[in-house]
């Protein structure tokens, strides 16, 4: 891996935890309305699946991982006005948090119907592949929403076609309050993988390292025609669900545990040794993301709230007026 | 030409996929079998099975990937083998393809039509008789359509093909082999959101569409002497044709809704009730409906009797309505 | 018993199929289930079993025919009798719950019912109101509006929809015939038929501005368009009234009292049959002499004049006009005259009453042609043949005063229709 690679890993993983801290804040001083959900803790996940994505790649993320937007080129500016739902964020104002989504950086919005993105990652995995084209669909869900059955349709069908798609399910243990024990009967939910006809692989979801190996046989076997990868990353969230949650169901040790395989961290120790004068980039690095971060509130803020009126609009492509 | 409706709909494929080659068709058995009724015969053959796709039993796919197709610039076209399965899909429909444009802010569109086979007289039981337009005339960023002639059929179905919105498209599947017209044999396109005005009259205005426009139109020639009924052909039951609802009930002063689904919660009273709204000073009599009881479709031909509009029932309620 | 074989229905939007291939003729013995023929429609073939053990007595479709779904296609015998129809099931006694209780196993095993709540009393509910004496009176929102728009008194206007109700078309038609635009042009704002304000006290030194009722509106315009419509010319007579005097006076005695009004109208009556021309109207360059004969009698209201109509008149005693005449009386007071009642007259008779003075010239109540008007009934000195010798007597003398159309009834007609009447009224003889 380059320097450039290495260091520009640092910066998101940064530029993540920097965002994410933000938002939060800004949660707590009553500024966003609606619920927010944290990344916090998942960030090496985001990253590892998309550093290496091309531009027209898609990626079809869960309403955790805004980390996955800018990764992908999202403008942080709007993206922080989307999240204060102003009319310059990507909804217009029309959706909360990440459920409006950035086509012109092939990042499609979430929905709260978890694995409903799924069957549209598919579709547009098919296109890519009727079409001959070159380019890959990545498909976010929790392990909470393998359970649903939109879930089950998608990777069916991507099995049949063997589309160029990687499912990626970030397994945190807890959908919301239920833990996995609950969610499903089995370990790894990627065993699944075989039952639809393509591979599962189980990574660190903590351990960029572990991430980006594991997405990269992914990409691979879907740009190349062997169809899809369930990509199952263990990883934990910090926060709770929501903000607003304050997580009782989950024990302080089990917290501390995780905060101990802190991707960020794991990235510091390994910079170290790779003798990067590790001080002097977290400085820069603090310096560059704070500023991103600060100017994208700024322009958030200064973004006004859509008007009333404008509830009608973008309903129709081609709307058919009274007259 | 003559044609049957269910050709009329096949030939709106057939040439909207000749035409434009990012028009692909989804559902279960619409490629090799050539449909459940037939509608898709010789697709699969003239496009190939990447454009004509056998998908697994799996609605609530068929539309999603239809989105996902949709937002990469194709324009799918995903089958219900029979419409009261659409309820499988409701999700994809109402939460993904109708909020597609509106939550991104108008970033994109989904141009997709989710066809299928609806209505009743078939003796099809509860899952294959069902009038499902009322669940998504109440969802904004749809389009709604219920053809009741072949002509109409064909020019709608290409209509909605082309159109960037995502279009549910109710074929009646009592009609389909039973009408039988002349259409053009060049080629046309009936527009989405215009009612047809099937017969002119100044007593009395019926408003219907889908399978009982038949029953309304023999309705109105065998009492041509008695009474001069108005006849309006909605076509799209979403976004309604209100120019052309207004101007009859002005001329007329008195309605009578007719459409198969149920009476409750039909979109009969959403049209009651605007004109109620809308034309009050301009009417002479109560708004009437005639629907299905609100009941299953039942299966038994003495229940499916009891249940459906008939040519019975709707001439009862014209001359009742005429004589108010 | 002969059985049919009928085509089936292969699919359900399958409404007909071609018999491709008879495996059986005629004659031959076939058993239950054994193929019979083969059929093709546009979604499948199919070869289809017999219904019955027997003969094939008859094939009816041919091979290549397309025959609809259900027609018969060939016949079968059978050994077997016509089965019995099935007998209807007893019908289930309702289950009572009563006496049953819950059905089935759940009898033995429900617990004893929870004490209900306390029952709340519903309040008493305030009596219904009594319904409205008399029919209903419907008015639609547009005819309301109409109404309003033209200043109509829909009271007016017959109702030719349920129960009488002035439907949209009859006010259209209405207005057709009053000669006005059936609808009103858009530029024109809808008057409010509300009150009249109220006139302020009247002050010496200034005009009072009262503005038009909707009755008085009507009443306007009809007059007027009367007068342009109908060259108007009036002829008098003036009538001995001294035997009908004697009627009414004997009636008094039984009890029943009677004005000269329906004497007159009995005299009319009889008069139009012999002088038709009095009953008609003009169409366009026609005269429409009328069959029936619908008095109207002219009643002075509150609201103004209204002239309801005795159906058939020529058909009714005199006891029966009477009655009629008292009738409208009554309910003209009460306001319950009925756009039924004020439909179709084909002459009037007006009677202005105790202060109506000797004569007057009254106005033609379109579309009819002609009109008659009673004076008030003054005793005077009058010269009659007492034995071929002049004599003077005090007799009760009313003058009658016939206004006509001239366009269709000319002088000579109209003379000779007033002098029949008094004759009639004279003669003093008023059976059918």
């Amino acid at each position: 891996m380059t320097e450039q690679k290495e260091r520009e890993l640092y910066f998101w993983l940064r530029l993540i935890r920097e965002f994410e801290n933000r938002v939060s804040a800004l949660d707590k001083q009553g500024k966003i309305q609606g619920g927010v959900y944290s990344g916090k803790g998942q960030e090496a996940v985001v990253v590892g699946v998309c550093h290496e994505l091309k531009a027209d790649d898609w990626i079809f993320p869960l309403h955790r991982d805004l980390g996955a937007f800018l990764v992908k080129g999202a403008d942080p500016k709007r993206l922080m006005a989307q999240i204060l739902g102003k009319r310059d964020g990507f909804a217009k104002g029309k959706d909360s948090f990440l459920h409006g989504g950035d086509f012109s950086h092939c990042i499609f919005g979430a929905t709260s119907m978890l694995g409903s993105t799924l069957p549209v990652a598919v579709g547009t995995a098919y296109k890519f592949k009727i079409k001959k084209e070159d380019r890959v669909a990545i498909a976010f869900f929790g392990e909470g929403a393998s359970s649903r059955g939109d879930v089950h349709e998608a990777m069916n069908f991507a099995g049949i076609y063997k589309l160029p798609v990687v499912f990626v399910c970030e397994n945190n243990f807890y959908a919301y309050s239920t833990p996995n024990e609950l969610q499903f009967a089995v370990e790894d939910v990627a065993d699944r993988g075989p039952g639809y006809g393509f591979k599962g692989e189980v990574c660190s979801g903590n351990d960029l390292h572990s991430v980006m190996k594991a997405t990269k046989k992914a990409l691979d076997r879907a740009r190349s025609g062997e169809g899809p990868t369930y990509l199952e990353c263990k990883t934990y969230r910090y926060h709770g669900h929501s903000e607003h949650d304050r997580a009782t169901y989950r024990s302080e040790e089990e917290l501390i545990t995780w905060e101990s395989r802190d991707p960020i961290e794991r990235w510091e120790v390994y910079l170290e040794k790779r003798k990067y004068d590790l001080a002097a980039v977290k400085a820069e690095t603090a310096e560059r993301v704070r500023k991103i971060v600060d100017d994208a509130l700024a322009f958030a803020e200064a973004s006004p709230l859509p008007e009333g009126p404008e509830a009608m609009e973008d309903l129709h492509a081609t709307p058919i007026t009274e007259e | 030409m003559q044609v049957t409706y269910i050709q009329a709909i096949n030939q709106a494929m057939h040439e909207e996929m000749a035409r434009d080659e990012n028009v692909l068709l989804l559902g279960e058995d619409v490629g090799v079998l050539g449909g459940a009724f037939k509608a898709t015969e010789g697709l699969h053959a003239k496009f190939g099975s990447e454009r004509v796709v056998d998908t697994p039993i799996a609605e609530s796919l068929i539309v999603g990937a239809g989105v996902g197709l949709a937002i990469q610039g194709m324009r799918p076209i995903l089958e219900m083998q029979f419409i009261d399965f659409i309820s499988c899909g409701f999700d994809q429909i109402v939460n993904m393809a109708a909020t597609l444009r509106y939550r991104h802010g108008g970033q994109a569109s989904c141009p997709i039509v989710v066809r299928g086979p609806c209505g009743a007289g078939v003796h099809g039981g509860i899952y294959h008789s069902q009038n499902p337009e009322a669940w998504f005339f109440h969802v904004p960023g749809l389009k709604v359509v219920a053809p009741a002639t072949a002509y109409d059929a064909k020019g709608l179905l290409k209509s909605a093909i082309r159109d960037d919105d995502p279009v549910i498209y109710l074929e009646h599947k009592f009609l389909y082999r039973r009408i039988k017209e002349d259409i053009p044999d060049t080629e046309y396109l009936v527009p989405l959101g215009k009612a047809a005005l099937r017969k002119e009259g100044r007593d009395l205005s019926v408003i219907t569409y889908g399978s009982p426009v038949h029953a309304v139109m023999k309705a109105a020639k065998d009492m041509a002497g008695e009474i001069d009924i108005e006849v309006i052909d909605l076509r799209t039951i979403l976004p309604l044709d209100w120019k052309t609802i207004r101007a009859s009930v002005a001329k007329t002063g008195k309605v009578l809704i007719v459409h198969e689904a149920r009476r409750t919660g039909g979109i009969g009273g959403e049209v009651a009730a605007r004109i109620a709204e809308e034309l009050f000073e301009s009417l002479d009599g109560p708004i009437v409906r005639v629907a299905s009881k609100d009941t299953h479709n039942a299966f038994a031909t003495s229940l499916e009797d009891y249940i459906l509009p008939n040519q019975e029932k709707i001439t009862e309620a014209i001359r009742k309505l005429a004589a108010y | 018993m002969r059985v049919d074989v009928v085509m089936p229905q292969l699919g359900e939007s399958v409404v007909e199929g071609v018999v491709a291939k008879w495996l059986v003729k005629a004659g031959d013995a076939v058993s239950k289930d054994q193929s019979l023929v083969e059929i093709s429609t546009d979604k499948v073939d199919a070869e289809i079993p017999s219904p019955v053990a027997g003969v094939v007595v008859e094939i009816v479709a041919k091979e290549g025919e397309t025959v609809p779904i259900h027609a018969v296609i060939a016949r079968i015998e059978t050994e077997k009798e016509a089965a019995k129809p099935a007998e209807a099931p007893p019908p289930k006694a309702p289950w009572d719950e009563e006496t049953e209780g819950f059905p089935g196993a759940m009898a033995r095993r429900t617990e004893p019912p929870l004490p209900s709540p306390p029952r709340v009393e519903p309040s008493k509910a305030p009596p219904e109101p009594s319904p409205a004496e008399g029919p209903k009176v419907r008015i639609s929102p547009v005819v309301a509006r109409m109404a309003a728009e033209h200043g109509i008194d829909l009271s007016g206007i017959p109702g030719t929809g349920i129960d009488g109700r002035v439907t949209k078309k009859d006010v259209e038609d209405f207005l057709a015939r009053r000669g006005a635009p059936a609808t009103p042009s858009p530029v024109e704002k809808a008057p409010p038929a509300a009150a009249p304000p109220t006139p302020r006290p009247a002050e010496p030194e200034e005009d009072q501005v009262i503005p038009f009722t909707p009755i008085r509106k009507r009443i306007a315009e009809h007059m007027v368009m009367s007068k342009r419509t109908s060259p108007h010319v009036h002829t008098f007579a003036e009538v001995d009234l001294h035997k009908v005097a004697a009627i009414r006076a004997k009636a008094k005695e039984t009890g029943v009292s009677m004005t000269y009004l329906p004497f007159v109208v009995w005299a009319s009556v009889k008069a139009l049959r012999e002088y038709p021309y009095l009953n008609a109207s003009v169409a366009g360059e026609s005269t429409v002499l009328k069959k029936a004969i619908h008095m109207g009698i002219a009643v002075e209201t509150d609201r103004g004049l209204i002239v309801p109509v005795i159906r058939d008149a020529d058909r009714k005693s005199i006891g029966e006009l009477s009655k009629a005449v008292e009738d409208f009386s009554a309910r003209a007071k009460a306001r319950r005259i009925l756009p039924d009642d004020l439909a179709g007259g084909t002459f009037t008779v007006t009677n202005p009453g105790p202060k109506g003075n000797l004569f007057g010239t009254p106005i033609i109540n379109q579309p009819q042609a002609g009109i008659l008007r009673m004076g008030q009934v003054v005793k005077r000195a009058v010269v009659v043949d007492a034995g071929g010798e002049d004599a003077i007597v005090v007799r009760p003398m009313m003058y009658l005063c016939l206004g006509y159309d001239h366009r269709i009834v000319d002088g000579v007609t109209a003379n000779e229709f007033l002098f029949r009447v008094r004759e009639i009224l004279e003669a003093g003889v008023f059976s059918l």
